[in-house]
């Protein structure tokens, strides 16, 4: 267990070994996924292709795959993984509670139907972003309010949370009916998320805003990594509890709404970043970074296989974070029903 | 690096229920108070209270003669540390990851790892006698060096005043005394205010300079232990019929119950 200093002027950090190696290994992660994710695929492209295009010396066809098609559906995959694992690291290590992320407890939830309402509403999709952000916004204030018994509980967020989070999906559905037949199809991926046919609007969306809230994100981190203690050990830290509480909550659904409004909701990204990263780096939480990592590569796999294994049968990458998700939920549930048995 | 805290005309209440009533008390700077009396009598209270964890109904705490209250809880922070009673330790924790927690209100997101925090959280595990159990996860201590972890946490928070809640919970006879001669020491060398609420009252005679004997929602003695812990007043807090012998190692007063 080694650990080495950075100090540079008034700026001072303490680096874990395991923890620096894990981030860069996952950053070699992300760039091999999204290289075999630009290159392959029914029209493959070759590296020389690539640079080519990037040159601006490539035909029109070649430009269009890699420009319009595959290089938005990365990045907007990419940054909606950072998104989602920012945001369920931070919640998740505010109710110190890894069953309380944000898409679990139904803030993911409510963005969609914030979303998909928009739709229903104006007819367009240009105030989606507007619309997630207040369904996340109105989806945890709902469940804070009705979880809130003299102090967050962490065990009852969770239960109401995914109450909550059932309820707003069949909400999501009964809006569905309101929809045309052929905006329909477009609108289903804020049902479970998809990273089909991205459009550089959505590249947009989630890097304009992960440049606003990812360094808040950070700065957040400190706080954080006192509030994993209970309440009277942190303020004796001198930790201002509320605010801290309200900053991070706040920025967590900023991050769950751009990344719903871009993508969908992706279920179980933000849940599995987390416990991914820990036992990946073996820190106590929080290490943000490893989480957004982790949260990017599951999001990028599940892209990959999405377009690749079942070729053609254009199952929404949703289906497959929750492929993944589902049995680190279980395995969650499990070590904390052993754990109260202890 | 001395600071003062004292409370005036201090009452607390849970709903309906008057916990401490009219409290004025003044901590001794540099010495050892303990907080002693029959259970539920609002120690804990009181000490959570003087760290302003709990807000009076009325009256207050002060800190340096201003109000805990009215103070920045970071600034605070820099002059008082509390160890509360329950704590759990977040798993995979180290031990110097929980001690560099203490340097929280010195520090900043930009300014996490000085050299001034290296120099201070080394001390603080010399300290404790902990330096070498630094790397080790806190699960894997014992009982009394996740106690004595806790406790360097809280010292390089480098406060003048260290309030600690029944720091000698869940320990055997051993770690007691092993926890109690680290307080004493600090207090002794460093000139460390400590206040600290403790059940064993031949424990507290012993390790202390000052006693606060608290029952029915007020102070009913506060002194050495020797004008503390005498038959009558011993009657009188915990309504048992005792002798008291001086301690024949050390010569503090020690209650036998009859």
């Amino acid at each position: 267990m080694t650990a080495s200093s950075l100090r540079w002027g008034p700026f001072s950090l303490r680096l874990r070994g395991r923890v620096v190696l894990t981030n860069l290994g996952l950053c070699a992660l992300i760039i091999l996924i999204m290289g075999i994710g630009i290159t392959t695929g029914s029209y493959p492209v070759d590296v020389a292709g690539i640079v080519r295009v990037l040159l601006a010396e490539g035909d029109d066809v070649l430009a269009m795959i890699v420009v319009d098609n595959r290089l938005p559906r990365l990045l907007t995959a990419l940054g909606v993984g950072l998104a989602f694992g920012l945001a369920g690291e931070m919640i998740q290590t505010l109710l110190r509670n890894p069953l309380a992320s944000p898409d679990v407890i139904g803030f993911s939830a409510g963005a969609s139907v914030g979303a998909i309402a928009t739709i229903v509403l104006t007819g367009t999709t240009w105030f989606i972003l507007p619309g997630a952000v207040s369904g996340g916004i109105a989806a945890a204030a709902l469940v804070l309010l009705l979880s809130w018994d003299r102090g967050l509980a962490a065990g009852g967020i969770v239960l109401i949370g995914i109450g909550v989070g059932l309820t707003l999906t069949v909400v999501s559905n009964l809006l569905m009916v309101r929809i045309d037949a052929s905006s329909a199809a477009d609108v289903a991926k804020w049902l479970v998320g998809s990273l089909n046919s991205r459009s550089w609007t959505d590249v947009g969306t989630v890097w304009i805003g992960l440049l606003i809230l990812a360094p808040l994100a950070f700065w957040q981190q400190f706080a954080l990594g006192r509030l994993i203690f209970q309440d009277d050990v942190a303020i004796g830290l001198g930790v201002p509890l509320n605010w801290h509480r309200i900053t991070v909550v706040t920025i967590a659904i900023g991050l769950v709404a751009i990344a719903v409004a871009a993508a969908g909701p992706l279920p179980f990204v933000a849940f599995v970043a987390g416990p991914i990263a820990h036992g990946l780096n073996g820190a106590t939480r929080p290490t943000l970074l490893s989480a957004a990592l982790v949260g990017a590569v599951v999001t990028l796999l599940a892209d990959l296989v999405a377009r690749s294994a079942l070729g053609g049968s254009a199952l929404p990458s949703g289906v497959f974070t929750a492929l993944v998700g589902a049995p680190v939920l279980l395995w969650v549930l499990l070590a904390q029903a052993r754990k109260q048995r202890l | 690096m001395t600071s003062s805290l004292a409370c005036e005309r201090l009452s607390v209440a849970f709903g309906a229920n008057q916990v401490l009533e009219n409290l004025d008390f003044a901590v001794a700077e540099g010495k050892v108070t303990s907080i002693v009396g029959p259970n539920a009598c609002g120690k804990s209270t009181l000490l959570r209270t003087l760290a302003r964890l709990l807000k009076p109904t009325s009256g207050t705490v002060a800190l340096n003669g201003q109000s805990i209250f009215e103070q920045p809880t970071r600034q605070v922070a820099r002059q008082l540390a509390i160890l509360p009673q329950s704590r759990q330790s977040p798993a995979g924790m180290r031990v110097h990851d929980l001690v560099l927690r203490g340097r929280t209100p010195h520090q900043s997101p930009l300014r996490q790892w000085s050299e001034n925090d290296a120099a201070i959280v080394a001390q603080a595990l010399a300290d404790v006698g902990l330096a070498q159990h630094a790397d080790r996860l806190l699960e894997e201590l014992s009982g009394g060096q996740r106690q004595r972890a806790w406790i360097a946490m809280a010292l390089a928070q480098q406060t003048g005043i260290l309030l600690l809640d029944e720091p000698t919970t869940f320990l055997d006879l051993p770690h007691q005394v092993e926890i109690l001669s680290l307080l004493s020491t600090l207090s002794r060398d460093k000139g460390q205010t400590i206040v600290m609420v403790l059940h064993d009252i031949n424990l507290a005679a012993r390790f202390s300079d000052y006693l606060v004997a608290l029952r029915d929602r007020g102070i009913l003695f506060h002194g050495t232990p020797e004008e503390v812990v005498t038959p009558q007043n011993i009657a009188a807090i915990y309504d048992i019929d005792g002798v008291v012998i001086a301690d024949p190692t050390h010569g503090t007063p020690h209650v036998i119950p009859r």
